[in-house]
């Protein structure tokens, strides 16, 4: 029985010109112990399907439908004050993209993580929430004394390195990192990564990793669900999604991520923009900036086939996967993947902003 | 990469754009308080100090390091977007450190820069039209006509098209990637010969990130430009660049062609930066080389050797054999006694033990209990006898005298590791060799 | 979107027309904005009462334009003294017989010249002021700023009265005292902004392609600033138009024109203002209604400059 059931969920959020579909018909579950990564562009919808889980979107998103079983608990059905008590933070904690945004200026740091674990733990007094708010800096490599500080005293590194101890102060079962590291630099991030994988193996924790890096979840995490469109389109363990994808846009992902290994790498990014989620209509919403897209693809909605055990893709040709894999890796498939002059769609022609980033924009996801 | 990188440096080469000495020092306090203070505080923030680098023709110079290390005050600096403190600029062989007037004028129309963010970096009440013909204005190049065919012509150019479609729009009615082709356009409209890039494609999503920089690399071989690109993302330069210098806390540490930096860095600071970068490959295994502490405050620079006090491979004391690892944290101690840091009666509360020790300090800093060199360890435990005493200046003066190392003083010279590969690290200064198990 | 290949230079006509849908976006916030409609309707009035308040001779049409002012506003005795308003004098009469409908038509023009023309002097000097001094910084700043420090801490009364009792009480000296008081705000606030757009990578981008100061401060940074300035000059309107009455009713005015706060100060010294309601109300209700309606407006063009309370309502 898996920790987190996520089915057919749908959050949309209100806009001008409708219901913008950031996260539209998503299922997905999480074990005990695993860390998941989700990856994709910005505005494709990976930091709403997160936060919908323990709902920290904006007022004008809404949960449309689905269900979210959290260790045999319905979540949706939860009223915001039930979530707040016995879910948020000491069952599913969040570390955001930036840690500095998520401290109150005017309080410690120590005062901070002390009223979060008195909040949610009755009985604790202030001097033992205050010894494990020091046991916690200490584990985490920041000096105990430190705690006394205000947010602004501290280096962006060890900003988010405390954030990591408020999330997991009271030892939750699931931690959810939204781009936990991509304002940091990489020697910082590798030692972030490695303190953060440590404590989640420490404490046993589940894991949703947010991210665009492609080489960070290659590394942290053990699934890697590729989200686009508000869907998952395809879903695999770490290793067959880095060196076996089935899915045209993963392939492309992969192609236009630099490998810092490679020797003579050719980047091909991928043409187009991501979709309008106000009104996606039917078909795959890969099919306009899809170089293999065929008929079909503009008018069925591919649901998620099964290739191998625990390889999910949503691509009506991903069984050609020898042919798709081997045409990806050329420039020219690309290329020609538009009709006529590249360089006019090469990011999208001239885009109404007003749609789906705008709005993950107002959700306060800036993936980038 | 291209034929760029083969080519052997030669002591007459002349280059595209050259910097000696560069510096580029920011005053801590500039207000004017201090102003009527002054002399109270002349600190600074050495954000570049002393960097000499030579940028070749039509090449790739990837510029990288962590944020604060001084990269982009570097390139701006090395453009005149920011005066220089110090040091000499040439720009095809003439010197325009202090250049004025129509000389600089003529600069400015050589030498472009593209910024990182596409949303900033575009005035927003100038359309595409407007703000691509302002550079030819304000030069006064050719006719009205002139100016209105070129501007069409570099929309173009920068991959946008047709141009006509997008010379009305207004920035806040694109797309990020088009906004930097915008940057782009308006930065070739004077013909330049040089562009400096500083983070092109960092704000940009993935997936269009590739076609930028492709049209970077197109227009380099199509009008010959010579570049330089700054940014954090080693991958990014290691794909751009023909070479890449490397820089830590205001200075140049290491600088190679890209795959030599890449595959085979030679500073240790450069080791530690690419162990860092993680792999998408599942199969391949790096070692992580961990650091010790954080990026020092800049205003306050160690002595010798900037990264010495984090660097895995400090050099060992002559006359004293120990494990490396000890070794540095040894140093790590050893600095805290020397700056009069070392408390043992904080040690000890935060261990709960009842009593101050010698071992507790050695823990608290990582130290074996006894270090391999029993030599080494007499001094190490007399010092720490004068610590635990309250003799800090003792134990301070045995320390800084016994355990000298070479990095942490004299300025660090610059050493020709292999033909094409040069790093500012005592490890391979050929005249004192220092072995390193 | 056009893709014909024309020559012509149409970027900038069609920026032409980009830059007057601009406009008409901006002029949008006013759609479904009660208090700002109701502002500007109420500020259109004040203009038009103000430009024909009395009759327009223009000379070489040999045409008159009659004046909206029944009366003279100067000539005694048109009434009886003190006359609660009757259908001859809807407002009533003065002391000394003057219509006061026609005397409060009159003092609108003065009081829409004093505002205007102060207010529009006083954010002008003040913009300059604020670009010039987060521009180019240093000492220039310093000076500057140092300037606006010192003007912060003059009392605007005590100054005004000092000022026109040496030069004079005329027109012109009250608008001169009130711009020299009224620019600081302005100073300050595009001093903070030009300091932020400064810093913005575009200014950057002017600088690289060897763009002169005067450029860059006066066609890229003022565009990015202008709407904060308008904001402030809606505001300086309301401001001038108190500060007009102010020290007109302190009898500080300029006694050859008619303005509101002139008419609530020849109440005050005849002695009337407890009988003759229908003479202090209808100055005193003008003067709250005009600067309400400046503000009202002001507060609407705030939502272009932050578009965040667009979404606070």
């Amino acid at each position: 029985m898996s920790l987190l059931e996520i089915r057919d969920l749908k959050t949309y959020y209100r806009a001008d010109g409708g219901w913008v579909r950031a996260t539209d018909g998503v299922s997905l579950s999480i074990d005990r112990g695993e860390t998941v990564g989700l990856v994709g562009e910005s505005g494709s919808g990976k930091t709403t399907l997160a936060k919908s889980i323990i709902r920290l979107f904006p007022d004008n998103a809404e949960i449309h439908g689905g269900s979210i079983d959290y260790d045999g608990t319905e979540i949706t059905d939860l009223s915001d004050k039930e979530l707040r008590r016995r879910i948020r933070w000491q069952e599913i904690s969040m570390i955001p993209q930036n840690a500095m945004n998520g401290f109150d200026p005017v309080y410690t740091v120590g005062q901070q993580i002390v009223q979060v674990i008195r909040h949610h733990e009755e009985g604790v007094s202030k001097a033992d929430a205050r010894d494990r708010a020091r046991d916690l800096f200490d584990e985490l490599g920041i000096e105990p004394d430190r705690i006394d500080d205000y947010p602004h005293q501290f280096s962006g590194g060890m900003a988010q390195r405390a954030m990591i101890a408020l999330a997991l102060a009271l030892g939750p079962s699931l931690v959810l990192a939204d781009e936990p590291t991509t304002a940091l630099d990489v020697v910082i991030q590798d030692r972030i990564l490695e303190t953060i994988k440590e404590k989640q193996a420490e404490i046993d924790s589940a894991m949703i990793m947010i991210t665009h890096d492609m080489s960070v979840v290659s590394e942290t995490c053990d699934r890697i669900a590729v989200v686009y469109g508000g869907r998952i389109v395809e879903i695999a363990d770490a290793r067959t999604i880095i060196t076996n994808p089935r899915h045209p846009y993963t392939l492309g992902l992969r192609n236009a991520f630099p490998d810092i290994s490679d020797d003579d790498q050719e980047l091909i990014s991928i043409p187009g923009t991501p979709p309008d989620l106000v009104d996606p209509g039917e078909g795959c919403r890969f099919a306009p900036r899809c170089p293999f897209a065929e008929e079909d693809c503009w008018e069925i909605t591919p649901e998620p086939q099964e290739y191998e055990p625990g390889h999910f893709v949503e691509c009506h040709r991903a069984d050609e996967i020898d042919y798709l894999q081997s045409a990806a890796g050329e420039k020219s498939t690309w290329q020609d993947a538009t009709t006529g002059d590249r360089d006019a769609v090469v990011d999208g022609g001239i885009v109404d902003t007003s749609g789906a980033d705008a709005t993950e924009t107002e959700g306060g996801s800036a993936d980038e | 990469m291209s034929e760029a990188t083969g080519r052997v440096v030669d002591g007459s080469e002349t280059y595209k754009l050259e910097v000696e000495d560069l510096e580029k020092h920011f005053p801590v306090n500039s207000g004017i308080v201090s102003r009527i203070l002054r002399g109270e505080s002349d600190q600074a923030v050495r954000a570049v100090d002393g960097v000499s680098l030579g940028i070749r023709e039509g090449e790739a110079f990837g510029l990288a390091g962590e944020s604060g290390c001084g990269k982009t005050t570097l390139g701006k600096s090395a453009i005149r977007l920011l005066e220089p403190t110090g040091g000499k600029i040439y720009f095809d062989g003439t010197e325009i450190t202090n250049a004025s007037g129509a000389e600089i004028n003529r600069f400015r129309r050589e030498a472009q820069i593209i910024h990182q963010d596409p949303y900033q970096s575009l005035n927003p009440r100038f359309t595409v039209y407007e703000w691509i013909k302002e550079p030819l204005d304000v030069h006064g190049i050719g006719t009205a006509e002139e100016r209105d065919a070129r501007v069409y012509e570099t929309i173009e150019q920068a991959g946008l098209k047709p141009a006509e479609a997008y010379a009305p729009e207004y920035p806040s009615e694109l797309s990020g990637g088009e906004r930097q082709r915008v940057g782009i356009a308006r930065a070739l409209a004077l013909e330049p010969s040089f562009l400096l890039a500083d983070e092109p494609a960092s704000m940009l999503d993935v997936s269009i990130r590739a076609s930028i920089l492709d049209l970077f690399k197109r227009l380099q071989t199509d009008l010959g430009l010579t570049a330089v690109y700054i940014s954090h993302d080693l991958s990014l330069l290691k794909h751009m660049c023909d070479r890449i210098g490397i820089m830590y806390l205001g200075e140049l540490v290491e600088v190679a062609p890209a795959d030599e930096i890449i595959n085979d860095p030679k500073h240790p600071y450069t080791q530690a930066l690419v162990s860092s970068v993680p792999r998408i490959d599942p199969d391949e295994d790096r070692e992580r080389i961990e650091l010790v502490g954080e990026v020092p405050d800049p205003v306050d620079m160690p002595s010798g050797c900037r990264f010495h006090p984090r660097c895995p491979r400090i050099v060992q004391p002559e006359g004293y054999d120990f494990d490396q690892d000890d070794w540095r944290a040894v140093v790590n101690l050893r600095r805290d006694v020397l700056a009069g840091d070392v408390d043992p009666e904080a040690i000890r509360r935060n261990r709960d033990d009842d009593e101050a020790s010698a071992l507790a300090i050695r823990d608290a800093y990582d130290v074996p209990d006894r270090l391999a060199d029993a030599a080494a360890d007499d001094v190490l435990d007399a010092a720490l006898s004068d610590v635990l005493a309250g003799d800090s200046n003792d134990a301070a003066d045995v320390l800084r005298r016994e355990f000298a190392t070479p990095c942490e003083s004299g300025p660090i010279e610059t050493h020709q590791v292999t033909p094409t590969q040069e790093a500012a690290c005592v490890l391979y200064d050929e005249d004192e060799p220092y072995t390193l198990e | 979107m056009s893709t014909d290949t024309d020559t012509t230079p149409q970027g900038a006509v069609t920026g032409l027309e980009k830059r007057i849908e601009q406009l008409r976006d901006g002029l949008g916030v006013f759609k479904g904005d009660r208090l700002g409609q109701i502002g500007i309707a109420l500020v259109l009035v004040f203009v038009f009462v103000g430009v024909f308040a009395r009759p327009i001779t223009i000379e070489f049409l040999n045409v008159t334009i009659p004046g909206l002012a029944p009366h003279d506003p100067n000539a005694r005795a048109v009434g009886g003294r003190l006359e609660p308003p009757s259908l001859a004098h809807p407002l009533g009469t003065t002391q000394l017989g003057r219509d006061v409908l026609s005397q409060l038509i009159a003092g609108t023009r003065v009081t829409l010249l004093v505002g205007s023309l102060a207010a529009f002097m006083a954010v002008f000097i003040g913009t300059n002021v604020g670009l010039i001094s987060a521009y180019y910084g240093g000492w220039v700043d310093d000076v500057l700023m140092r300037i606006t420090d010192i003007v912060y801490a003059v009392p605007f009364l005590p100054f005004a009265i000092v000022l026109v009792a040496i030069v004079g009480s005329s027109i012109v000296n009250i608008i001169g005292a009130i711009v020299l008081i009224l620019w600081r705000s302005t100073a300050r606030v595009i001093r903070s902004q030009v300091l932020s757009h400064k810093q913005r990578p575009y200014v950057e981008s002017a600088e690289a392609i060897g763009a002169s100061d005067v450029r860059i401060m006066y066609k890229h940074i003022l565009p990015n600033v202008l709407p904060l300035a308008f904001l402030y000059a809606a505001f300086a309107v309301g401001y001038a138009v108190i500060a007009e009455a102010s020290l007109s009713f302190l009898g500080f005015g300029d006694p050859n024109m008619l303005s509101w706060g002139e008419m609530i100060f020849t109440v005050y010294t005849a002695d009337a203002i407890r009988q003759a309601w229908w003479w202090v109300f209808p100055p005193g209700i003008a003067i709250t209604l005009f600067v309400m309606s400046v503000f009202f407006i002001g507060r609407t063009l705030e939502k272009v400059i932050n578009p965040e309370l667009r979404h606070q309502e």
